[in-house]
């Protein structure tokens, strides 16, 4: 395929670039607060498919874009290009979260409890309930509910998987990294790494990440898993102090965790028989991706989930490349580009294939 | 009161009043900016239980300054786009390394404390309040 330069039209390229400024002006007029405590789950979707932890950016984005998610965490993933890195912070490890909604499927009790947490999973979706009017809601925003605080916030809150993991029950996979790859310095060739399937899949597109899974899990694959742990809530981000050299908090970010549990596998490591698990995580709370991310790590991890060995979750190669917003919106949104000498070939080859079918 | 604290609760502290300090910081004492405030990423290692490695889960947006109050160097690191909040913390940290107004600068990172302490106690009411224990039938 080759691409043709095109010129002139500048005069209506920014009368549309005003346009569209205009159609969404009144976006203007939110705030950042608005936008980012309102509007929290859209902004953590811009945050972490556009792979860069700002709130603040997020927000403008949002603006920017009328609330389009896919060209709101364009901008973040731009942004991020142009800037310095400066290094890594300290490992952030899920069991240190400070949990705000931790659940387990798997197991009714388990060490710390059952959190629902902030959740719409119990509310009806009918207009005429308002989440705001319930009275349990208004008296624990104010501070009046009655109940004693538990300050568990700088504890360790074990996955619910822990307890499998320490009576050996769970496969761990060999690790053979030194250190993790990472796909947005350059992008690594089959067999991938897994830490890279897990970078890409962490900053992947929600839909995407979704209906991946859902092939596995409704019949084009074997993946039905029961939720380990699924957590949502914050982790502290900490760097060493240049001068001290001792870690420092920089702050806090929201995330969300989940561990899923399949049937059991024979252990590459010693043949033993054991239960499979999956990890997905991502920056913000999106339950629905990190579930989608677990399944879609456990399918490729674990060959066993394969039906025929044509499926598509299983196929690292599959889920590798078409994940990325990013990366599938530009493509899809190239085509409204002209096309015209293309097109014009294409006119000519059939054409040309009419005339040779006539003879 | 550790020096390595006073990032994050100054952070948390009223943001006028951290302006204000810094700025008579610079009034009173010799304030050499070393590295202009600056947005920066840093990249985000996540442990992963599956293997127990890790791999990257993002970028986090900081901003980060060096300066030198008295010859004493000190260092901020902020969340988001905010140079203006890295330079004034990273004068309080040098500040506080030289010994100079520690007790305003003490006062502004207990103030920080607190208003992170109830912040986290809020939350941990409502948290409490969603514990579940379901009955099987």
């Amino acid at each position: 395929m080759s691409y043709v330069a095109i010129k002139g039209g500048a005069d209506s390229i920014r009368a549309s670039k005003r346009f569209f400024r205009d159609s969404i002006c009144l976006a203007k007029g939110i705030g950042d607060d608005e936008l980012q405590k309102g509007l929290i789950f859209s902004c953590d979707r811009i945050m972490s498919e556009g792979a860069l932890y700002s709130e603040k950016l997020a927000a403008e984005a949002m603006r920017r874009t009328g609330g389009d998610l896919f060209e709101a965490a364009f901008y973040l993933r731009a942004h991020r290009s142009t800037c310095r890195r400066i290094g890594e912070a300290e490992p952030l490890n899920s069991s240190s979260m400070r949990v705000l909604r931790r659940i387990s499927s798997a197991f009714k009790d388990i060490e710390g409890g059952q959190i629902l947490g902030p959740s719409c999973d119990y509310v009806i979706r009918l207009f005429r309930v308002k989440i705001g009017d319930t009275p349990e809601f208004s008296a624990a925003r104010s501070g009046k509910s009655g109940l004693p605080p538990i300050l568990t916030g700088n504890d360790s809150t074990p996955s619910g998987v822990e307890c499998l993991r320490r009576r050996d029950q769970i496969i761990v996979l060999e690790n053979k990294e030194e250190k993790p790859f990472d796909v947005s310095r350059s992008f690594p060739l089959p067999p991938y790494p897994r830490s890279a399937l897990m970078q890409v899949m962490s900053r992947g597109e929600t839909g995407a990440m979704l209906a991946f899974s859902y092939t596995s899990m409704r019949g084009y694959g074997d993946v039905h898993p029961t939720i380990g742990d699924l957590r949502i809530g914050y982790l502290s981000v900490e760097f060493i102090h240049p001068f001290t050299g001792n870690k420092v908090k920089i702050g806090e970010i929201r995330a969300t965790a989940c561990e899923s549990i399949g049937s059991f596998n024979s252990d590459p490591k010693d043949g033993k028989l054991r239960l499979a698990t999956g990890f997905g995580f991502c920056i913000g709370f999106n339950e629905t991706k990190a579930i989608a991310m677990s399944i879609l790590d456990m399918a490729m991890h674990h060959k066993g989930y394969s039906i025929g060995g044509i499926d598509i979750a299983t196929n690292p190669e599959i889920i590798m490349h078409h994940v990325d917003g990013i990366e599938s919106s530009g493509f899809a949104n190239h085509f409204k580009l002209p096309h015209y000498v293309t097109f014009q070939a294409d006119l000519q080859v059939l054409e040309k294939a009419k005339e040779q079918t006539d003879e | 009161m550790k020096r390595e604290n006073n990032n994050f609760y100054l952070q948390q502290a009223e943001q006028d009043e951290i302006n204000t300090l810094s700025q008579q910081i610079k009034c009173r004492a010799n304030v050499q900016i070393i590295q202009q405030p600056t947005a920066q990423t840093l990249m985000l290692p996540i442990d992963d239980p599956v293997n127990q490695g890790t791999f990257y889960g993002g970028e986090v947006l900081v901003s980060s300054a060096i300066v030198q109050v008295n010859d004493v160097d000190g260092w901020a690191m902020v969340m988001d786009d905010t140079p203006v909040l890295a330079l004034s913390i990273a004068i309080l940290d040098a500040a506080y390394a030289a010994g100079v107004e520690q007790e305003a600068i003490a006062k502004l990172v207990q103030q920080g404390r607190q208003r992170h302490e109830q912040n986290l106690q809020n939350t941990q009411t409502e948290v409490a309040a969603t514990k579940v224990s379901f009955d099987l039938m």
